[in-house]
This record gives structure tokens, sequence and C-alpha cells, in this order.
């Protein structure tokens, strides 16, 4: 028949092909991945509520993200550290 | 013969009317097209192998009269277009290319005719999109361009490569545009538009951006900036796809050369100003955006978990910022090594080294902070007046530890004790001093010294005792009077230097007088100071 479905074929297995070391990522993501490029844009022209997305838009970045919870593994490992450094001043 | 007699009579008609949309839709060359072009290079091919005679016809057809619109420059270019037609060849892309090249360059000579050029503008720009996208096609045939090297290799073209080349002819048309005297104030006509050329800028100045990071050479988009910010009509009167594609590039231009706070600006304003469901550009843009954010000590929020181009981009990011957080020096080196798996990706989408290099900076911050937090005894009694101290011997043994942990030591009954087989051979930037370097006391009081310079830490260093001491921390707590939020350290420099609000190269408001130099190349400066 046509040779669209053949084709169609040949496209996804280049897809798995080119994001099999990239199993981690989602496939929306992978789809993605292979354009790199900036495209053109296919209409000149829009309005402001042509940009507008849903949901919360004010609040797109984190400014204090300081963690003081000192309860997991890398502060833990810091904590033996410094109990020795800590005996060693008592000396 | 009929047909490129009514072709010509056409064209002559269009000038006439000075109908600029007619004329391009006319001039066109990319495929597909109606089959009458077909027609056209056929009947070119088999009747007018004579350039000197189609030279003639053309002279004939289109006569330039007082005040039929026509001019030399165009006569040439017609000929030049006819030409194409006879000779193009589409399998033979290189030889496409440099036909099509001459093309756009006669298209532009005649585009610079002060009283009539304009009619030909939106040709111009047709054209040199075809050429640029050609030339991009190009760029990724390494197959056909390693031929052309060969042939030009003689010729010493002084080591421009392809690419380069059609972004310099599109840069010509680029600066007629917007060098051309107004009547009115500004480039502005009286209808609030930019006036005459000058509405081809952006169109222009973006193909040539485009090329320019193609082939890596963004130094040379320096001067395309230069030119915009002292007689470009504002950004704001262009169509919404070119501001934003303009601010993209700007953006990276400018991340580039380390002005990270305008950079961030720049690709703010992109990605607000971008339609919704242009996922592609959106994407692009977020990976700047996210980059010079994490560089000022901004990181991206949950909102973005639900926005479709922030898929995969979060998973890369988010490592990096945790690490971050945490003062997690391994865990730092690791999100951006090859254990992530998004090393060679963060290379090629060029922020792998500021990423490393100015983010490192933050996670020492966290890394000093923490462990503070770990060693700081609150004083029992609340009126002592001591200032609240971290030790430098305690900051070493954390950097020591990381350093470690990085070399593969494990903990054995409490000890850490090296692989087996010796400590694993780290490259320069995988340690955390450098390479296998294990850090010692001057090198920790040096860091701390420079996070102290650039406001990531408030108080002093005593060297003699080794400790840094934090000053007001009576009104605000050790750790807020210690250890400031980045982000409100480097925006209230900018705010102080005045980067908040201009940015080179980027036309605001309308233009009072002369406009001054800017320079805009890159010094290397503390993290975020961009």
């Amino acid at each position: 028949m046509s040779a669209a479905p053949s084709a169609g074929a040949a496209a996804n297995k280049a897809t798995q092909d080119k994001t099999a070391d990239a199993a981690k990522d989602v496939k929306p993501a992978a789809a993605l991945e292979e354009d790199d490029e900036f495209e053109d844009f296919p209409v000149e022209n829009w309005t402001k509520e042509d940009t507008e997305v849903p949901g919360d838009n004010t609040h797109l970045w984190e400014e204090s993200w300081d963690d003081d919870d000192t309860s997991e593994d890398f502060s833990a490992q810091l904590k033996e550290e410094l109990k020795k450094v800590e005996a060693s001043k008592k000396r | 013969m009929a047909i490129l007699e009514g072709f010509l009579k056409s064209i002559a008609g269009f000038l006439q009317t000075k109908n600029a949309g007619e004329l391009k839709h006319y001039l066109r060359v990319e495929p597909p097209l109606p089959d009458e072009f077909m027609q056209l290079a056929k009947e070119l091919k088999s009747s007018w192998q004579n350039s000197a005679s189609l030279e003639a016809y053309v002279e004939k057809l289109i006569p330039e009269t007082d005040d039929g619109g026509v001019w030399t420059g165009f006569q040439v270019f017609m000929k030049e277009y006819l030409e194409f037609w006879r000779d193009v060849n589409f399998d033979d892309l290189l030889e496409t290319h440099s036909q099509l090249s001459a093309l756009v360059n006669a298209c532009i000579t005649a585009l610079s005719n002060p009283t009539y050029g304009i009619v030909v503008l939106p040709t111009v720009i047709q054209l040199s999109g075809n050429l640029a996208k050609l030339g991009v096609m190009l760029d990724s045939r390494p197959d056909l361009l390693r031929k052309l090297r060969k042939t030009t290799d003689d010729q010493a073209e002084g080591g421009k490569t392809l690419v380069e080349g059609t972004a310099e002819s599109i840069q010509r048309a680029f600066t007629v545009c917007l060098t051309e005297r107004s009547s009115n104030r500004n480039g502005i006509g009286r209808d609030g538009q930019p006036e005459g050329k000058k509405i081809g800028i952006y169109s222009l100045a973006n193909m040539v951006l485009k090329l320019l990071f193609q082939c890596r050479k963004t130094k040379l988009a320096n001067q395309i900036f230069m030119n915009i910010t002292q007689n470009s009509p504002p950004l704001a009167l262009y169509p919404a796809s070119q501001r934003v594609t303009y601010l993209y590039y700007l953006g990276r231009f400018l991340f580039d050369n380390n002005h990270f706070f305008r950079a961030q600006l720049c690709l703010q304003s992109a990605y607000d100003q971008c339609h919704a469901r242009c996922i592609n550009q959106r994407r692009n843009i977020l990976i700047y955006l996210f980059s010079a954010n994490m560089i000022l000590g901004r990181f991206p929020s949950r909102t973005f978990m639900s926005r479709p181009e922030a898929a995969g981009l979060l998973e890369k990011f988010v490592p990096i910022s945790k690490a971050i957080r945490r003062g997690d020096m391994v865990a730092f080196k690791h999100a951006l090594g090859p254990e992530s798996g998004n090393q060679e990706w963060f290379f090629r989408r060029g922020v792998f080294l500021p990423l490393l290099s100015r983010c490192e900076v933050l996670v020492w911050r966290s890394l000093a902070r923490r462990v503070f937090l770990l060693t700081y005894q609150f004083p029992t009694d609340p009126q002592s007046r001591k200032a609240p101290t971290l030790d430098v011997t305690d900051v070493l043994a954390a950097a020591k530890y990381c350093q470690k942990t990085l070399e593969g030591w494990t903990r054995q009954s409490n000890n850490l004790v090296p692989p087996p087989g010796g400590p694993k051979k780290l490259r320069a930037q995988e340690g955390v001093i450098f390479g296998n370097k294990m850090p010692n006391a001057v090198e920790i009081e040096a860091v701390l010294a420079s996070l102290l310079q650039q406001g990531f830490l408030h108080g002093f260093i005593s060297h003699n005792q080794e400790k840094f001491a934090i000053l007001g921390a009576k009104q605000r707590g050790p750790l807020k009077a210690g250890f400031p939020e980045v982000w409100e350290v480097l925006k209230a420099r900018a705010e102080r230097e005045g980067r908040n609000s201009e940015v080179p190269g980027w036309v605001q408001n309308e233009r009072k007088g002369g406009g001054g130099v800017i320079n805009l190349s890159g010094i290397a400066r503390p993290v975020g100071s961009g």
C-alpha cells in the first residue's frame, strides 16, 4: 500500500536509537530532544492572551531555598567528620 | 516565448503600482512552487542561454523611465533572478547556495536605492530566509562542505565558513534597513509604526543571529546589537514573533558573555511574550532562563512541573539546585558530571561550563552554612555579645570529606579509606579544588574570603584564629545575618549599578538624540555579576 506507515516506523526506530541512552527521560521530552534548533514561529504576530498559560504564573522562581534539615545522609556524614575535628581540638 | 514576456510584464506592472506583496509572490525560489516556475525555467534554458540578450530583453520589457518605479539595480537583480532559474540544479545544494547568494546580493543592492528600493524589501526578506535555511541545512552536511573546503583552500578565503559568509550577506540587508535615513524622528512613522525599510530590521537581524549561533561565531553578533542600540526604533513596535526571537538571541549572547542578570531580563521577557502553544521555542528559552537564574541564585519552582516545555528539563536541572541547597559538593559534581547522563547535553547547549564554574560558588556558600548549622552552639547567656563564628578547620574537614568521596573513598568502621586500587583519578573540574588536590586550610580560607568579597557571607575573617565571625547576628540571627540570600545580594548589586532596567541591544524607548558607545564585551567577573 502506501509508503507512509513504513516511513513512520523507520522514524520511530530512529527516535528509539537516539534516546536509548537517555532511558530515564519521559517520552514527550525525548521527542523534543531531537530538535535543538530554535524554530521559526509558525505565525507572525499574536496577542497577550495567546501567551497566557493556565495555572499560577506569579511564583516561577524560588529565591529563599536554604535547606536547614540536617537529618539527611550528607549532613550525617559531615557530622561524623566534624566530630573527629572536635575531638582533635580538645586534645 | 510567451511565459518570460508575460512574467516580465507583470513585474513591470507591480513596480509601477508599487505592489511589494505581489512582487515577492512572483520572485520566489524555494520549492515546492507552482508549475509556472518550472515552465519559466524550461523556456530560459532553451532560449536564453546568452546572458547579454537576456539582459537586453529585461531592459526592454522593464525600462528605466521617470515614473515607472524602475531603477538599474532592479534590472540587474531581475537578470540575476532569471539566470538563477536558467542555471539552477536543486540536486547540487552547494552550487545552489552559491547561486542563491549571488541573487540575494543583487537583491540587496536593489534594496539600497533610496527612492525605489523599499518595494523589494519583502523579496529581500523572503530570499534571505531561503538562503539562511539552505545555509543551516548545509552546515549539517559535512560531506558536502568538505568538497567546498577543497575548492576554496587555494583561494584563501580567510577561513570564513559557508554559514559565516551567509550571515555576512544577510547582515548587509540588515544594515541597509537599519541605517536608512528617515524623514521622521527616530524612524517611527505618523501611524506609530516603524518607517520605510526600518520595518525589516528585526526579521533580518534574527536571521543573521541564527546563523552566527549556528556557526558559533557569536562574538560577531556584538556589531548587530550595538548598531540596533544606536539606530533602531523600539522593539515593542515589531510583531511578537520577531520580538521573542530577538530577545532569545540577545539573552543567549549576554549569557555567553557572563552578563547573567541582563540575560535573565531578556530571556524572561522572551518567555513571557512567547505564544503559549509554541513549545519548541518556549523550551529553548527555558534552557537559558533556568541556567541564568540558577547562577543568580533563583531556582525553577514547582509551577514549571505542569508546563509541557519544561518536561525533561527539570529532571536535568533539579539535581543541581538540590545539591546547591544542601551544599553537597559531591552531589553537585555528579549532577553535572558524566554520572548524570546529562553532561554532554549541558555541554551541547553551551551551559555546562557556566553552570559548573558559577554555581560552584553557591555550593561553597551552602557548604559553609551547613557546617555552621552543624557546629554552632547557641549561647546559653542571651546577653552574650560574642559574635557567632565558623572554624576554618571545620569547613576544611567538610571539604576533605567531599574530595575523598569524589575520589571513591568509603567509610569503614567510622574511618574513610581509599579504594583498593588507589583514589579515582579526577580531572581538573571534577575535584573540590583542582583534580586530586586534597584541600588545605589556606585554600579554604581563600574560598571563604572570596565568598565574603562577593557578599555571600557577611562578617570578617580572623586569619590568626582561623575563624569567620558573623556581624549583625544580634538583630537578624546568625544564619540570616551571616549567609544572606544569593538572589537578594545579586539583585541589590544589579540595582546599584543600574543593570536592572537598561539592557544594551534592547531598545525600550524612543531614542533621544545621538547614542553613546556601549561596550558589550565580556570581562571575567565574580558569579552573577552580569
